[in-house]
């Protein structure tokens, strides 16, 4: 068995995943390799995502893999064929999404970087440039803390925990050409190399963060970059909306509990909207007016 | 069965227009209808409900995977929903290589196929996209014709196939059993027959007089007049109005005799099928 950490968590994998960082704590989470009963997959009513109870989902993920996973700590993973990279790559991604609504972590679909010891998030919808706004501050001597997926714990007293992710940024192609990253021998997060895995093992922070701030990416079609700091009534619904793998929340009865968690961060940090416009150019005005409103 | 009730067609066919009426019949109070507010479920291409119901990052996937899992994301939108979906298409109706449909029966509930000349569909389209006559041309005739298709690029909607404007008739009116047809020509010329008719079809039994205010209510130049004052949201960057002519025939007034030729030769079958070209080949509208 493999032993990581990732997300807080400590991880015994049958799976090599050589993207994590080694453990060598008891873990929280098995992953082993197995045949999911036929009887049991015929009754699932319906394909991807399956809420079977409060404490289980299984997730059929068509020609790549199907994954029961349970209680937060077991993962049962049955490859259809292929490659390991696919069944990897989901693992790393929707399957730990899902333990994280099972442990009462909030899971956000976004980037986080380390500044003044604090965590500073950027979440946003696929493809509004959450990573290459992560990889940018990163070549500004930021520390990354997680690409993609922000794991959340909330603790007494308000204060809420960043714990790191993985040790890379994935970008995609277009990211690549704009930091002029030679793709050669570069590994793809995918076999097609759909997206680059960028190593960023020397800048990581291993450690957990406290909360700072939350900035929530959409683009606009005006020029001028904007950063707003809307009431409460925009922030939630938009927390809400950018919390990953939501499609697992009503049916594992976590909805009252994903809304207090979001109340939570608006309540107590700063949760602000940046309007970017959608063109590579105005990249370094982001990383400006951002670094601005970190202070 | 299933809840989706899909409106499939080539763009600029009349699919906003026809959602806009059935939005209106389905509303129970009778009143005129704000084009930015209409009730619609999305286009069946979007990025964000496949990444939502599919529990994965369509990012991480090539377009060969994202489609074999098109149909699991219909089932299961399909089996959540708590009535009916009303989802715009305009991918071709296709079967996969495991012999799945892209649109699969169990999540559908019936399916509507709006079709027009493809002449006026031409001048049409080149004025939404902002793009010559020429160009457009060549994607109505293009055998690969994907929208939202940029290698290693993750845009709002995901890498939808329509091939020619021929292929996308033929296999939405020749694959499906569920399938119902309606010309954009035949809700000009006969509306309150054609839409009556297509409402039953896809089982909306409403009065005449109902259907007739949702006629009324969406007709070409109340929703062009609507633009005209306040926009409309789903207009592309590229055009300055997203309801511009909507008039038969239009084309005569744009298109070159060798424009025109290049869409009716490519074409005649299933213009012809379609009553857009006479047994003499002379372009009916």
């Amino acid at each position: 068995m493999y032993l990581y950490r990732v997300y807080g968590l400590n991880i015994s994998s049958e799976l090599e995943c050589p993207s994590l960082l080694p453990s060598d704590r008891e873990a929280d989470i098995t992953i082993r390799f197995g045949i999911i009963s036929s009887q049991f997959v015929a009754k699932i009513p319906h394909k991807a995502v399956n809420v079977i109870s409060k404490t289980q989902v299984f997730a059929d993920f068509k020609g790549i893999a199907k994954y029961l996973i349970s209680d937060g700590k077991d993962v049962l993973v049955e490859p259809y064929w292929g490659g390991e990279e696919m069944v990897r790559l989901f693992l790393l991604g929707s399957v730990m999404g899902i333990i994280m609504h099972q442990r009462g972590l909030l899971p956000l679909h976004g980037c986080g970087i380390v500044h003044n010891e604090k965590a500073i998030l950027f979440l946003g919808v696929t493809g509004i440039g959450k990573s290459t706004l992560a990889e940018a501050f990163r070549r500004k001597g930021y520390e990354l803390l997680t690409d993609d997926v922000a794991a959340l714990s909330f603790h007494k007293g308000n204060e809420v925990v960043v714990s790191p992710g993985y040790p890379m940024i994935k970008l995609m192609d277009d990211a690549v050409k704009y930091f002029k990253i030679s793709t050669k021998g570069l590994a793809g997060a995918h076999p097609k190399k759909l997206k680059y895995v960028i190593p960023a093992q020397k800048d990581f922070c291993t450690s957990p963060k406290p909360l700072g701030k939350i900035y929530i990416l959409e683009r606009t079609e005006e020029k001028i970059l904007t950063i707003e700091n809307p009431r409460k009534i925009v922030t939630v619904p938009l927390l809400k909306h950018n919390t990953y793998r939501k499609v697992v929340i009503k049916r594992l009865g976590l909805l009252q509990r994903q809304l207090e968690q979001c109340v939570r961060l608006a309540d107590n940090y700063p949760v602000k909207v940046v309007y970017r416009p959608d063109n590579a150019s105005a990249i370094p005005q982001l990383i400006d007016a951002l670094e601005k409103d970190f202070q | 069965m299933g809840n989706i009730l899909w409106i499939a067609s080539y763009p600029k066919s009349g699919n906003t227009w026809f959602r806009m009426f059935l939005s209106h019949i389905l509303r129970d109070e009778i009143s005129s209808i704000d084009i930015n507010q209409y009730e619609s479920d999305g286009i069946a291409s979007a990025r964000n409900a496949f990444d939502y119901y599919s529990g994965l990052d369509s990012t991480d996937l090539t377009r060969e995977e994202i489609e074999r899992l098109r149909p699991d994301v219909y089932e299961k939108m399909s089996a959540t929903a708590e009535g009916l979906l009303i989802i715009k298409a305009h991918d071709a109706y296709k079967t996969l290589p495991d012999g799945r449909h892209l649109f699969p029966s169990p999540a559908t509930k019936a399916a509507v196929y709006l079709l027009r000349n493809p002449l006026d569909v031409l001048v049409s389209y080149a004025h939404h996209n902002g793009q010559s006559i020429e160009k457009t041309i060549k994607a109505m005739n293009n055998a690969d014709h994907t929208l939202s298709y940029k290698k290693n690029n993750a845009l709002s909607q995901l890498p939808h196939f329509l091939g020619t404007w021929s292929h996308h008739v033929q296999s939405w009116t020749e694959i499906p059993s569920f399938t119902y047809v309606i010309r954009y020509e035949d809700l000009h010329q006969k509306p309150l027959d054609t839409f009556k008719k297509a409402a039953e079809a896809i089982g909306l039994n409403k009065s005449t007089e109902r259907i007739k205010k949702a006629i009324e209510a969406t007709s070409f130049d109340n929703l062009q007049k609507q633009e005209q004052e306040k926009g409309f949201h789903e207009r592309p960057h590229s055009s300055s109005s997203f309801f511009r002519s909507g008039k038969l025939g239009s084309w005569r007034e744009s298109l070159t005799e060798k424009q025109a030729g290049a869409i009716i030769e490519k074409h005649s079958v299933m213009m012809k099928r379609y009553g857009y070209l006479d047994h003499k080949d002379n372009p009916v509208y």
